[in-house]
């Protein structure tokens, strides 16, 4: 296999989760794809190391650039308010998806206000297995927390998600 | 609609990437060379970019480059909201801050004649 088809493997399956870390850290899906290049960038460069690895080491090589990334691009001037305009500004763009009935698009809708406000650690986490589509142990090998953590997060993130679309529904009825 | 289709259709709607973009990502990164840094540009290219710079213009250098600089650097941002801005900002901090190197550097007198100087002053 070429390098390029191996690289593909490689983006293919890790892609979808690193643009989901990104998206959770700054709250903006198209500085989170220029984020996620960057990771990608860096491990076109150093493949032929990360060529030989099992893809849990692969996963958490990749995670350990995109914090890095995320954590210079908020040191590059993207204070906390800038993230949070952004998430708003984000809100505004989302129109409701066709297909679904009002009352389903309004339960994204309140989904995604409450995801926007959870903590950071739980937004992440959430994202990683909504979005992202990784396993607990997935996200703790990408994180660099016990699994343990990782659904504790999952679990207080996903009540209050739950108690928020209990208020949705009781205001509906 | 329970808990877990809503989180689905919020990713669907407001965290995935489309396709198309994902794979122009793919696309530029294959495309860069191994060993070479698309992003940082060269001393030589940095001085290129100021000789071309319509207000860096003085008497002996050649004439303003019509393309603008910011050009160089974009083709490493896939944001639609850059491309709508026209600017990269990321690609312009770390321009403009080779600008001011290059500029103070080329200000400073030359080692040199600074040494000689400060040679020629010293007692004997």
């Amino acid at each position: 296999m070429d390098r390029a088809a191996e690289f593909r493997r490689l983006y293919d399956t890790h892609r979808t989760a690193v643009h989901a870390y990104f998206t959770a850290r700054t709250g903006d899906r198209w500085l989170a794809a220029d984020l996620m290049q960057e990771t990608f960038l860096r491990a076109w460069r150093r493949f032929p190391e990360l060529a030989g690895r099992p893809d849990d080491a692969r996963r958490a090589w990749l995670f350990t650039v995109a914090r890095n990334l995320s954590i210079d691009e908020h040191r590059q001037a993207r204070t906390r308010v800038a993230t949070d305009a952004a998430l708003r500004a984000e809100t505004a763009d989302v129109a409701a998806p066709a297909s679904t009935s009002v009352i389903a698009a309004e339960r994204v809708a309140v989904v995604s206000e409450t995801i926007k406000r959870l903590p950071e650690q739980q937004r992440i986490t959430l994202t990683l297995a909504a979005a992202g589509g990784l396993t607990s142990a997935e996200i703790a090998t990408a994180l660099g927390v016990p699994a343990g953590t990782v659904r504790y997060r999952l679990s207080l993130a996903r009540r209050t998600l739950a108690e928020a679309l209990s208020t949705y529904d009781d205001v509906e009825q | 609609m329970n808990l877990d289709d809503t989180l689905r259709a919020w990713a669907a709607h407001e965290v995935a990437l489309p396709e198309t973009a994902a794979e122009e990502v793919f696309q530029q990164i294959v495309e860069t060379p191994w060993a070479v840094s698309p992003t940082r540009l060269s001393a030589a290219q940095v001085s290129q970019q100021i000789v071309g710079t319509p207000w860096a213009g003085s008497p002996g250098r050649p004439a303003a480059d019509p393309v603008p600089p910011q050009v160089v650097g974009m083709p490493w941002s896939v944001s639609p909201r850059r491309h709508t801005t026209g600017l990269n900002t990321r690609w312009w901090t770390r321009f403009s801050g080779q600008l001011a190197a290059t500029v103070v550097a080329s200000t400073r007198p030359p080692m040199s004649g600074l040494r000689r100087t400060a040679v020629a002053g010293q007692p004997s």
